[in-house]
């Protein structure tokens, strides 16, 4: 294994860390860890606006950079740069015009259970995957958010962080965006 | 014991939190929640497209950036640790105590030099010709008369000896 190699799987402190030491090469592989994944994030965040998604991608970096110093461990690097992420994200909005959805947030996962629409099941991954980025479209900022967050694996307490908010308030937005996520892919399903 | 509240398997179910006994069991027992469970498991792998890779000019921008901060960063000042400052603050405090102490007590100590000072000891004694001469007499006047002393008190004594025997 080269030394380059063996960088590349230091932990996300060691490398911040090493940046903050002068090693501006451990910033690199930090970067390269989670670019990706930020941009692909902040693509379907912003559906349909790629200029948007990028100059909310390049501002995030721009704050994490001198942020680096102020960085514990209490917090996973991927749910701290979501949350400046999403911040940098509701400034750009702001600017713009954004109608907030009203979510309510009540025990709906009754409803949510006696739905007995399965369209996920009859449709074939390639077709799925297509169904869901447009129906992520349709979702409220608040719902896609927490949905596409928790498909990168952010828990609900850092997601009720980021979105300032109580776990409760969080789950509740998940269960919503899955309740209308169902609702969609019917949709989609039925005009197909 | 059997989590019978879906409410509480679906939370645990979403935030992928399975190991439980009790909900695994609730998932095994209710055809709702095992459901809800199907689904999410097959929408969180959902990601629509692989992973997008930002374009060039914004690689480089924020490369730069970061280049950057660490180049300000590593300004010899900024690149102390936190136990070098707490030294050098600590060094230096305690240099400036000593040049106040100094400046307050300067004057003290020059007024005990002179009251300490040996007003006419051999040590005082300068080169000068006269100066000499009077500490020379001065000392060996006071040995003259510190003899004497002594002996008018040997004398005393050996007088009163006889008359105590």
């Amino acid at each position: 294994m080269g030394l380059s190699e063996l960088r590349r799987q230091l932990p996300d402190e060691v490398l911040i860390k090493g940046f903050l030491a002068g090693e501006s090469h451990c910033f690199d592989i930090l970067y390269a860890r989670y670019k990706k994944q930020l941009y692909s994030y902040l693509n379907r965040l912003l559906p349909g606006q790629h200029t948007l998604a990028d100059d909310v991608f390049q501002h995030t970096w721009m704050k994490v950079i001198p942020q680096l110093p102020k960085y514990t461990n209490q917090e996973r690097f991927l749910a701290w740069i979501m949350r400046i992420a999403h911040n940098v994200a509701i400034d750009h909005l702001r600017k713009g015009k954004r109608q907030e959805t009203p979510v309510e947030i009540g025990d709906d996962h009754d409803e949510i259970l006696k739905d007995q629409a399965e369209p996920w099941r009859e449709m074939a991954r390639d077709e799925l995957e297509k169904a869901l980025e447009w129906a992520l479209t349709q979702l409220a900022p608040e719902l896609r958010e927490v949905f596409l967050l928790r498909q990168e694996d952010i828990g609900f307490k850092e997601i009720a962080e980021i979105q300032d908010c109580s776990i409760n308030t969080a789950l509740g937005r998940m269960q919503y965006a899955l309740k209308n996520l169902r609702r969609l892919l019917s949709i989609w399903k039925g005009e197909g | 014991m059997m989590k019978t509240n879906c409410k509480d398997t679906l939370k645990d179910v979403l935030s992928n939190k399975r190991d439980n006994s009790s909900t695994a069991e609730h998932l095994a027992a209710c055809q709702h929640c095992n459901k809800a469970a199907e689904e999410w498991d097959t929408l969180k792998d959902l990601k629509g497209y692989p992973f997008e890779e930002p374009p060039t000019p914004l690689d480089t921008a924020i490369r730069r950036a970061a280049s950057d901060f660490a180049v300000s960063r590593n300004h010899w000042l900024f690149h102390l640790s936190g136990a070098s400052w707490r030294r050098i603050s600590l060094v230096t405090t305690a240099a400036a105590c000593w040049v106040i102490i100094s400046w307050i007590a300067l004057p003290y100590w020059k007024t005990a030099e002179k009251i300490t000072e040996a007003p006419l000891g051999w040590s005082s004694v300068s080169m000068d010709n006269e100066l000499f001469t009077l500490a020379v007499s001065l000392e060996l006047n006071e040995s003259h008369a510190k003899t004497q002393k002594e002996q008018d008190s040997k004398d005393a004594f050996e007088i009163e000896v006889p008359e105590l025997l």
